[in-house]
C-alpha cells in the first residue's frame, strides 16, 4: 500500500516508521509535515496514496481544515482517510465522521499499545479493495 | 337856660331836617335824572339791568331782568341777596365789600335761584352810585345769564380732565409732533421708551426709531406732508433710552388747520411685542406638539423640539440635552444652530458633567434660568460659538431632571419671561414623550449589551473548551513521545540496561501514566457542561454493571446493590461518570480485609437520594467539604483529585446535592440527590 502520513511531530513519524519496520511490513510511506505540504504532494504526484493517516492537531492548516479541502476535491475525496489523534473529544469525533473519515484511532499512551493498534489498522486496510 | 338850650336844639334840628330834606330832594332829583338817563340807555338792552339800594332791595329793573329773575318790582318787592345761593353767600359778601370799597366790579360770577326755583349762573358787571357828598347810596349792575356758557365751559373742563385721564392711562403711547419735534407725550410712551417727559420733548421721531424701518413708511409720510393722506398704520421698532428695542404698531394721524396745512401729527403707539409673542409662543407650542406626534425615536423628537424653538424664537441655537444616568453627564442629542451657512444640525459630542456650566447647573437644580449676559456669568461654557444670552429650562419627570432645553442668542437680554414660560410649557409637553423615548433607548441599549455579552460569553465558553482540548492534546502528545522513546531505549539497549535501569524506566512510565490520567480528568471535568445534555432513559442497574467491568475491584471487596435501582431520564455518559467516580473512590480507600461497598437509594417526592457507603479509612470532618473541590486529594497515591469534583459538577447539573458522612477508620457514605424526571 502507498500510505500518506500527515504528521507534524517528528517522534510520531519515527513511531510510525519504526512500527512499520518492526512489523516487517512492506508499505510505501510518504510523509507530509502539514496540510499544505500534503496538498502539494497530492496535486503533483501522479500516483495517489491508497490511504491517508491524518493527525488532527497540526499547525497552519489543521487536520479538520485539511479534511474539508480533501473531501471537497472530486479526485481526492475517494482516498480513505484515517484520523490519528490524542483527542477523545466527542465534538471532534463527530465532526470528522460528518466530513467523512474512514476511521478514528486514538493514539494510546504506550508505544507498545500503539504498535498493536496500528498493526490492526494496516492489516484491515490491506485486505480492503481500494479504488485505484 | 333850659329854654335857650331847647330853642337852640330845635333850631339845629330844624336845620338838620332842612338839610336832610335837601339831600332827599337832591337824591330824588338825581334819581329822577339818572332814571331818565338810564331809561334811554338800559331800557332796551338785551342784558338785564338792575338798581338796588345798599341792602340789596331792588329799586329798579328792566324787562330783561324781569325775565331773568322772574320777579317784577312793580308787582312785588324783592331783595337780590335772597336770590344768591346759600353756598355762594360768603363769596358774594366778600365780593360786595370789594365793590363797595372800589366802587365797581367786573366779571363777577355767581349762581342765583330764580323765582321759578331754577338755578342760573349769572355774570355781573356793576358799580356803586354815590351821592354828591360822595357817599354810596345804591348799586347798579348789568347781569348776564351765563348758565349755558358756563355749562359748556364746565363740560369742556370735564372733558379735558377725562381726556387727560384717558390719554395718560391709555395702553397706547401717544406722541404729539409739531414741525418734526415731539412736543407732548403721555405716560405710556414714556414708560415704553424709558424717557421722562422732559427728555422726550425736543427729540425727533428719528431719535426713537430705527433707520432700517424707515422704508416701511417713508411714502406715507410724504403723502401726509403734501396732504393726500391723513392716517396710516405701520409696524415698526422703537429704540429705547437703554438702546434696546421693541416692536410696536404705530398709528400716525394728521391734524390740519382750516387751510389744510399740517399742524400736528398725533402718533399712537401700540406695544405689540406681548401680543406678537403670545401668538408666536402659542404657535410654537402647537408646532412642537404636532411635530413630535407619533415619533418614538429620541433623536427625532429632540431634533423637532430644537428646530421648532430655534425657528419660532429666532434663537441662534437650541440644544436638547439628555441626562445620561450612568456617566452623570449631559449628552447633546439634538442641536439646531443658526450660523452663516444657514440652519443646520451640529452636535457637540462632548458631555457636560451635571453641575458644570449653566446647563449643568440647571440639570442639577431643576430650576430654569435666563442669563441676560453670559459674559458676566462664570459658569458659561462656549459650546461652538460664543453667545451673549442664554435660556436654560429643565425637563423634569417625576422630580428627576431627565434633560435640558437650552437656547442661546448673540444679542444680550434676548430672552424674556414669556420665552421662559413657553419653554417650560414645552418641557412639560415633551416630558412623557422624551421619558418614553429615553426608556426605549435604554432598553435597546441594555438588550444590545446583553446580546453582546451573551455572544461574548458563548465565545469565551467555546474558547475555554477549545483551550482545554488543545492544551490537553499538547500535553498528551509529549507524554506519548516520551513513552515511545523510553520503550525504544529499553528495546535497543536491552543488553546494557540492568534491573535498576529497568526499574527506573518503570517509574518514568508510571509517572507519565498518572499525568495522562490527570489530563483526561481535567478534560472530563471541563466537558461536563459541554454541549447539550442528552436525555434518554437510563437504567442505573445497567450502568452499575458496566462500571463493575471497567473499574478494578479486588476480590476481597464486595459491591452490593441493596435494591433494584430506578430508571432515570438523563445523560448516560454523565450518570456513568457520576457513579463510577464515587464507586472508584469507595473501592480505592478500603483498608479492611473484607471490603464492602453498598449502593442504595430512597425515593422522595421530588428527587431520589442515592447513597454509596464503604467500610474504608474514612474522612475526617474538616475535609468533608474540601474533597469536592478540584485537585483536592487526601493522599497522593493513584488519585488525581478530580474525581469528586466531577461528581459535584454532575450533581449540580442535575440540580441535586452531594454530601458526605464519615467516621475515620469506620467508613464513608456519599449521599447525592438527583431530581426526578419531568416524565
Amino acid at each position: 500500500m502507498k500510505i500518506l502520513l500527515i504528521e507534524d511531530d517528528a517522534i510520531e513519524i519515527m513511531k510510525f516508521q519504526r512500527t512499520i519496520s518492526s512489523l516487517g511490513l512492506n508499505h510505501e510511506i510518504v510523509e507530509a509535515r502539514n496540510g499544505e505540504e500534503a496538498l502539494r504532494i497530492l496535486k503533483f504526484k501522479e500516483k495517489l496514496p491508497d490511504i491517508i493517516l491524518l493527525d488532527l492537531n497540526m499547525p497552519r492548516i489543521n487536520g479538520l481544515e485539511f479534511l474539508k479541502i480533501l473531501k471537497n476535491d472530486k479526485t481526492l475525496r475517494v482516498i480513505p482517510t484515517i484520523i490519528l489523534s490524542t483527542s477523545r473529544n466527542d465534538t471532534d469525533i463527530l465532526k470528522c465522521y460528518e466530513i467523512g473519515v474512514s476511521g478514528y484511532i486514538l493514539k494510546p499512551l504506550k508505544y507498545e499499545d500503539y504498535v498493536l493498534r496500528l498493526e490492526k489498522v494496516l492489516i484491515y486496510w490491506s485486505i480492503n479493495e481500494l479504488y485505484k | 337856660m333850659l329854654e335857650k338850650n331847647i330853642e337852640k336844639s330845635t333850631v339845629e334840628l330844624s336845620k338838620s331836617i332842612e338839610e336832610l330834606r335837601t339831600v332827599n330832594s337832591n337824591l330824588e332829583k338825581l334819581l329822577v335824572e339818572k332814571e331818565i338817563q338810564l331809561q334811554g340807555v338800559y331800557e332796551d338792552i338785551s342784558d338785564a339791568y338792575m338798581v338796588m339800594d345798599l341792602y340789596g332791595n331792588v329799586l329798579k329793573m328792566n324787562t330783561a331782568a324781569i325775565e331773568l329773575f322772574g320777579y317784577n318790582i312793580e308787582n312785588e318787592e324783592f331783595n337780590f341777596r335772597e336770590l344768591i345761593r346759600v353756598d355762594d353767600f360768603d363769596h358774594a359778601l366778600n365780593y360786595y365789600m370789594e365793590v363797595v370799597e372800589k366802587g365797581f366790579c367786573k366779571n363777577y360770577k355767581t349762581r342765583i335761584n330764580t323765582k321759578s326755583g331754577a338755578v342760573k349762573w349769572i355774570h355781573i358787571n356793576g358799580s356803586i352810585i354815590f351821592n354828591n357828598k360822595n357817599k354810596p347810596i345804591a348799586a347798579q349792575g348789568i347781569i348776564r345769564d351765563i348758565t349755558e356758557t358756563n355749562l359748556n365751559m364746565e363740560l369742556i373742563e370735564e372733558q379735558k380732565t377725562q381726556l387727560g385721564i384717558i390719554v395718560n392711562n391709555s395702553n397706547l403711547g401717544i406722541l404729539l409732533i409739531q414741525s418734526g419735534q415731539i412736543i407732548k407725550t403721555n405716560d405710556t410712551i414714556q414708560n415704553f421708551l424709558g424717557y421722562t417727559e422732559g427728555e422726550l420733548n425736543g427729540l425727533t421721531p428719528t431719535d426713537i426709531s430705527f433707520k432700517e424701518d424707515f422704508y416701511r413708511y417713508q411714502d406715507q409720510l410724504k403723502e401726509m406732508e403734501i396732504g393726500t393722506l391723513d392716517n396710516f398704520v405701520v409696524e415698526k421698532r422703537y429704540r429705547k433710552k437703554d438702546g434696546s428695542m421693541f416692536w410696536a404698531r404705530t398709528n400716525v394721524n394728521a391734524v390740519r388747520n382750516l387751510l389744510g396745512e399740517l399742524k400736528y401729527k398725533v402718533i399712537l403707539v401700540e406695544d405689540i411685542v406681548l401680543q406678537r409673542e403670545k401668538t408666536l409662543m402659542l404657535d410654537l407650542i402647537n408646532d412642537v406638539a404636532k411635530s413630535i406626534l407619533g415619533k418614538m425615536d429620541i433623536e427625532e423628537i429632540a431634533w423637532e423640539i430644537s428646530r421648532s424653538i430655534s425657528e419660532f424664537l429666532g434663537a441662534d441655537d437650541c440644544v436638547i440635552y439628555i441626562v445620561n444616568k450612568e456617566t452623570k453627564d449631559l449628552e447633546q442629542i439634538a442641536a439646531y444652530r443658526n450660523n452663516l451657512e444657514g440652519k443646520k444640525q451640529m452636535i457637540n459630542k462632548l458631555g457636560i458633567p451635571l453641575g458644570s456650566g449653566i446647563v449643568g447647573t440647571v440639570a442639577k437644580t431643576g430650576r430654569a434660568e435666563i442669563i441676560g449676559d453670559v459674559t458676566k456669568d462664570k459658569r458659561y461654557i462656549v459650546d461652538i460659538v460664543q453667545m451673549n444670552s442664554e435660556i436654560s429650562v429643565p425637563i423634569i419627570s417625576n422630580g428627576n431632571v431627565i434633560g435640558v432645553i437650552n437656547s442661546e442668542h448673540l444679542e444680550k437680554n434676548f430672552y424674556n419671561k414669556e420665552h421662559l414660560r413657553t419653554l417650560e410649557n414645552i418641557a412639560r409637553l415633551v416630558t412623557m414623550k422624551l421619558k418614553n423615548a429615553i426608556d426605549l433607548r435604554e432598553r435597546e441599549r441594555a438588550e444590545q449589551l446583553s446580546k453582546k455579552l451573551l455572544v461574548e460569553l458563548e465565545k469565551s465558553n467555546k474558547e475555554l473548551k477549545d483551550y482545554a482540548h488543545i492544551v490537553s492534546h499538547d500535553l498528551k502528545s509529549p507524554l506519548r513521545s516520551i513513552l515511545a522513546l523510553t520503550s525504544w531505549i529499553k528495546q535497543d539497549y536491552a543488553d546494557v540496561i540492568d534491573k535498576n535501569g529497568i526499574d527506573n524506566f518503570k517509574h518514568i512510565e508510571d509517572k507519565i501514566e498518572k499525568m495522562d490520567n490527570l489530563i483526561d480528568g481535567i478534560l472530563n471535568y471541563s466537558s461536563i457542561g459541554d454541549k447539550y445534555i442528552s436525555k434518554t432513559k437510563v437504567d442505573l442497574n445497567v450502568i452499575i454493571d458496566k462500571i463493575r467491568k471497567i473499574i478494578y475491584i479486588p476480590s476481597h471487596i464486595e459491591v452490593v446493590i441493596k435494591k433494584n435501582l430506578p430508571v432515570l431520564f438523563g445523560d448516560p455518559t454523565r450518570l456513568q461518570q457520576l457513579f463510577q467516580n464515587i464507586m472508584t473512590n469507595a473501592v480505592n480507600y478500603i483498608d479492611k480485609p473484607n471490603g464492602l461497598v453498598e449502593v442504595d437509594f430512597i425515593e422522595k417526592e421530588n428527587y431520589i437520594e442515592f447513597s454509596v457507603s464503604d467500610n474504608g479509612i474514612g474522612i475526617s470532618k474538616e475535609y468533608h467539604k474540601k474533597i469536592f473541590e478540584i485537585f483536592q486529594s487526601l493522599n497522593d497515591g493513584e488519585s488525581t483529585g478530580i474525581g469528586l469534583s466531577i461528581v459535584k459538577k454532575i450533581v449540580d447539573l442535575y440540580q441535586g446535592k452531594v454530601w458526605v458522612e464519615s467516621e475515620v477508620n469506620e467508613g464513608t457514605t456519599f449521599f447525592f440527590t438527583l431530581k426526578k424526571n419531568d416524565n
